[in-house]
């Protein structure tokens, strides 16, 4: 499903659009500007299609929940009020209920998992997990991480390395740790609070770095 | 689930429903069904994930 907005009527020119906050694109959009649609969609589409794939687990079925979800809020732009909350929020908000839909319009498939699990326990790391690591190492922005993954402690930085690169989970972890479930946890939850105060440190000394993505709902609820 | 161990549980093993035991995934989806606050505190920790590990495309895409 694609967005085709038939008609335009800007009432702003593009170099205004490129600078508007998004509260205005979409108020342009709804004025039938496609460039301010546009724009607004090139803003937040990443983060959109992240969110609805947390919760889908499914990259075709995120991308079709973010084209929807664009779609519903040009359809029932009256939905939003400025003011009343964000529009990056509510633009969340749309895209939750519509993974949500979607996760629970599945038929359950114990067989397939089982199967996937098998394959996952046979062959290692999934090749996801030395995907993710190789284009890890690609990014400049990987950089940055590694950076502040060398100055957590040794047991949070290790937990975290097969949590994320290895794609062990709690269990596993605390296994191959030689700890307990609880412990790894809190070693997760230690690990992610010391990896962005690393992150926040690092950007206020270089100026710059991993921040959070312009537009994102990162303030949801403000 | 209510949102103080669906805080915790996003602050432990991220926003990612895929990598949680599959019974606290189904709570949090239930939970937020009925709350946004709820989904507001899994957008928020979206957003913060892609800060601290990229902006990239869903990892699925990148493994294909």
């Amino acid at each position: 499903m694609y967005l085709n907005i038939e008609h335009s009527r800007p009432d702003l020119d593009t170099q205004d659009l490129r600078t508007a906050s998004d509260e205005d694109l979409f108020e342009a959009s709804c004025r039938g500007s496609q460039a301010a649609l546009r724009i607004l969609m090139d803003r937040h589409n990443r983060f959109i299609r992240r969110l609805a794939f947390n919760i889908l687990g499914d990259a075709q079925e995120a991308e079709d929940v973010a084209q929807e979800t664009f779609l519903s809020a040009w359809r029932h732009q009256a939905g939003w009020t400025r003011g009343a909350a964000k529009f990056t929020t509510w633009l969340s908000r749309i895209a939750i209920n519509k993974a949500i839909d979607q996760r629970r319009k599945r038929k359950p498939t114990p067989e397939r998992d089982e199967v996937v699990q098998a394959l996952a326990d046979a062959d290692g790391p999934r090749d996801f997990a030395a995907s993710q690591h190789a284009r890890l190492e690609e990014k400049d922005a990987s950089v940055a991480l590694k950076a502040a993954l060398a100055k957590i402690p040794h047991a949070q930085r290790e937990a975290l390395m097969l949590f994320y690169f290895q794609d062990f989970d709690v269990a596993r972890i605390a296994t191959t740790m030689d700890s307990t479930e609880q412990a790894v946890r809190s070693l997760l939850k230690r690990g992610r609070q010391a990896l962005r105060t690393q992150l926040q440190k690092q950007k206020k000394i270089c100026g710059h770095g991993p921040g959070r993505p312009e537009g994102t709902a990162g303030d949801a609820g403000a | 689930m209510d949102l103080d161990d669906l805080k915790e549980q996003l602050a432990t093993l991220g926003p990612d429903l895929s990598r949680w035991p599959k019974a606290d995934a189904d709570a949090a989806v239930e939970l937020m069904a009925g709350s946004v606050e709820a989904q507001d505190l899994f957008a928020a920790a979206t957003a913060e994930e892609m800060a601290i590990f990229g902006e990239d495309e869903t990892p699925s895409e990148s493994a294909a």
